[in-house]
């Protein structure tokens, strides 16, 4: 299911309802499938605001993910999000996106904690959305050694309102 | 098919094939390779840094020892170019002509080393570099089209600057060269307001014919420039009134056809519009998970168009996407900030048609500080354009660090934290984008400055990104405010635009600072909500006992009757002139735009008229306070400050209690 939410006059809570909803209609029959659903979904959402910085693209991941986390089935919801979200921002790093390391890094732990929670392996989420899992994984894995935590200068903490 | 028809086809095919043969474009003798060198994006990055914002292009590059790959130091000019000679003398060497090509924003949003001078100093270094065409970009007409004739078409000084200050820096002899490459738009015309409604303010097209090479004849290769349809949403609306932005595939389409029958051997289009990959290291040519605004346009392409190089999204990719026959089509991009560069080389069958396109992205890569893999090596930077930057860089470090004007004290983006050292819970004792500040209110007050005809201005609080002070402060005052430190402040450079709104429609956005969407969104500890600085004159109070979070478009914590200008209530039904940011107004200024910090309350503006940049509003309300008569920053008191809190019936005033625990803390 595609939905137009770049261009749809509906309210975008309500639009994300309609979005909750396809998730609960397939939720049953596959969940690598549905991430991958929801993954794309938030690409077409989020995805436009990283241009200069990612600070717009984090605030919009932020409240995709908060908003599905009042539905029933959220975990998997969320995860999909969030990850996506960081993938997104390590892509956007690559290209050295201002802002986008402290992005990746603010999302990674977020689904990672789904993650673990549902036990899905990272080669298993890797293939929900296209691209080397190689890499991916070793970006993700290295990461995690850093152990820089969210290094952001404080303007963007103060943004993010943390 | 009638005898017309015919005819006129015989005649058209006639005049193409003895074109084609003046061309060389067909023949039974070879014709030599091409090999296009691309860049977009750059975005006036001429230096490896923007030493205002501390931005360094950096890119994560595959590796042999490493699947994560490794990041590393990319870009500048100086470097990009000794790459460009280096990758030229390996093309030059297998046989194959060249030609460095753009896909636009090659200026705008610039560092100041660029932006001091109006990015006259990338257009020359990029003419240095032997830059023959590109497309335009958005940010190609931030200054208007006015202004990128100029670039384009001139080697005139930019009207009312102070040349060999901030135009015409160019050494021996204070001189802009002007632009040594073409810039291209296929899809801009002007309109009736234009000087020629329908004609081209820039070329369309631009055909190179290439020398034979090795007994080889050469090609002949048409390009077509166009920028993305939209870029009216994204400019100072009075710089492009006089232009129309058509569909992109449309314009290209027919220009490509147009090429076609002047026989040349390939249509190259550059378009500032792009897409994106899901790969995390530079230089992917598998091109994982593509999407993007560019996937449409090149679905409608006809097989005229043999290759697209795109920009605008600030991502490297080498993709084949399917055109309106199914046939794909190379399209690439480099990434930006010129981290580096795509060499695209096309081989020819023996009619004089592409035969083959084959294109990888290479990094400029700079970072000598880094112990680099064996398998990736720095570039030294051509002393030459490394040079010409230097001295752009030198002249532009004596404009930043001139006085503006003067300040009293420290102008902050927070109140003084009364209370925090005993509350606890301020906003990590910096900032709170809850509260009405000193600077905002600056800004507020410049932006009503900068337009006789508003009467209200908001600004909001995530634009304001510094406070301004004296590096010594307390010390150090007055203190002469320079150019570099309200750019540091105020760095976004977003365009001001002012609008029709009711006293009704003011209040519903204000109410927005506590509803919904705020909430859980950008606030502190303890506070909820956005707030919006006002300017002076404009004043209101509001009850924080009133639920915050409310749905959208029910808020009631506006205490009504509260709203007044200079004193005098606000009507609901009378219609005020107010103006803003066009990040804070873009609900109202694009049909389907994304609110800005989601203020969707601005959607039902009327009568939207760009003008001026918030930085250079601030630049300018500051300039009218001398040392003997310096800015004053507002107090959180009546008269000064403009928003007042109640929490029922208790008064809190302008703020300052707001952070110390009480009736008055920043409360829901």
């Amino acid at each position: 299911m595609k939905l137009p939410f770049h261009e749809c006059k509906l309210g975008k809570s309500a639009i994300l309802g309609l979005l909750i909803f396809s998730f609960h209609i397939h939720s049953k029959s596959a969940d690598f499938s549905l991430l991958s659903t929801i993954a794309t979904q938030t690409r077409d959402i989020c995805q436009p605001k990283i241009n200069e910085d990612t600070i717009e693209f984090e605030k919009c991941i932020q409240k995709i993910a908060k908003d599905a986390s009042k539905e029933k089935n959220a975990k998997t919801y969320r995860l999909a999000i969030y990850y996506y979200g960081w993938l997104a921002s390590v892509v956007a790093a690559k290209n050295g996106v201002p802002s986008s390391e402290e992005t990746a890094r603010y999302f990674l732990p977020k689904f990672r904690k789904i993650q673990k929670d549902i036990k899905i392996s990272d080669l298993d989420l890797c293939h929900t959305i296209p691209g080397d899992c190689t890499s991916r994984n070793a970006r993700m894995v290295q990461m995690e050694e850093d152990k820089l935590g969210d290094a952001r200068p404080t303007f963007y903490r103060w943004y993010r309102g943390n | 098919m009638n005898f017309n028809k015919v005819c006129l086809a015989s005649v058209s095919l006639f005049i193409t094939l003895i074109l084609s043969a003046c061309s060389g474009g067909t023949g039974s003798t070879p014709t030599a390779p091409v090999t296009l060198f691309a860049t977009n994006d750059v975005h006036g990055y001429i230096s490896t840094s923007d030493a205002q914002s501390g931005i360094n292009s950096r890119t994560t590059l595959p590796t042999s020892t490493n699947p994560a790959g490794v990041t590393v130091k990319t870009g500048g000019l100086a470097y990009m170019a000794t790459l460009l000679k280096n990758l030229t003398s390996q093309a030059t060497a297998s046989g194959a002509n060249t030609l460095f090509i753009g896909a636009g924003d090659l200026v705008g949003a610039s560092p100041y080393d660029s932006a001091f001078a109006k990015d006259e100093p990338t257009i020359s270094i990029l003419s240095k570099m032997g830059l023959a065409v590109s497309s335009v970009g958005n940010h190609e007409f931030d200054r208007g089209i006015t202004d990128l004739l100029r670039i384009a078409n001139t080697t005139n000084c930019f009207p009312g600057g102070i040349t060999g200050q901030n135009t015409c820096v160019d050494q021996p002899g204070n001189f802009f060269p002007g632009a040594g490459f073409k810039y291209l738009a296929s899809n801009v015309t002007y309109n009736s307001s234009g000087p020629t409604s329908g004609g081209y303010p820039l070329p369309p097209t631009f055909v190179k014919t290439f020398p034979g090479a090795n007994g080889a004849q050469g090609a002949t290769i048409g390009f077509i420039g166009a920028v993305f349809k939209n870029t009216p949403n994204e400019v100072l609306a009075s710089g492009v009134s006089s232009l129309t932005f058509g569909d992109e595939s449309v314009a290209i389409n027919t220009q490509a056809k147009a090429l076609r029958a002047q026989g040349v051997n390939a249509v190259v289009v550059l378009i500032h519009q792009g897409g994106q990959t899901t790969s995390t290291l530079y230089g992917d040519t598998t091109c994982p998970g593509f999407s993007g605004d560019i996937v449409p346009i090149v679905a409608n392409l006809t097989s005229d168009v043999d290759l697209v190089v795109s920009g605008h999204t600030h991502n490297d990719y080498v993709c084949k996407l399917p055109n309106a026959s199914g046939k794909l089509i190379t399209v690439t991009q480099s990434g930006f900030y010129g981290q580096g560069i795509t060499s695209i080389n096309l081989t020819f069958a023996s009619n004089g048609s592409v035969a083959s396109i084959n294109a990888v992205n290479n990094p400029v890569i700079n970072d000598t500080n880094t112990t680099l893999p064996a398998d990736l090596k720095a570039l030294a930077p051509d002393e030459t354009i490394a040079s010409a930057i230097t001295g752009y860089t030198k002249l532009s470090a004596v404009q930043g660090n001139v006085g503006i004007g003067y300040i009293s004290a420290a102008v902050l983006r927070q109140l003084p934290p009364v209370g925090c050292a005993t509350g606890g819970t301020c906003d990590s004792g910096t900032r709170d984008k809850t509260l009405e500040s000193s600077i905002g209110d600056l800004t507020a007050d410049a932006f009503l400055a900068s337009n006789p005809a508003v009467q209200i201005s908001m600004n909001q609080a995530g634009a304001v990104r510094a406070d301004l002070k004296s590096p010594s402060d307390p010390a150090g005052y007055p203190y002469n405010v320079t150019y570099a430190n309200i750019q540091t402040t105020d760095p976004f450079n977003n365009n001001l635009v002012s609008f029709d709104l009711t006293g009704a429609q003011i209040k519903a956005i204000l109410e927005q600072q506590w509803e919904f969407n705020q909430c859980n969104n950008y606030f502190a500890p303890g506070g909820k909500g956005e707030i919006i600085y006002v300017s002076k004159g404009f004043t209101y109070s509001w009850d924080a006992a009133q639920p915050a979070c409310a749905p959208t478009g029910t808020g009631n914590r506006i205490i009504p009757g509260s709203m007044k200008l200079n004193g005098v209530p606000i009507s609901m039904t009378q219609t005020y002139r107010v103006n803003t940011t066009n990040f804070l107004a873009s609900a109202g200024l694009a049909p389907g735009a994304t609110a800005g910090d989601f203020f969707t309350g601005f959607s039902v503006l009327k009568n939207p008229v760009y003008g001026g940049i918030d930085s250079q509003a601030v630049q300018n309300y500051v300039a009218t306070f001398t040392a003997a008569n310096p800015y004053v920053p507002l107090q959180p008191v009546e008269g000064q400050f403009r928003i007042r809190k109640f929490v029922g019936n208790v008064d809190c005033g302008y703020g300052a209690s707001w952070h110390a625990p009480g009736t008055c803390f920043n409360n829901p």
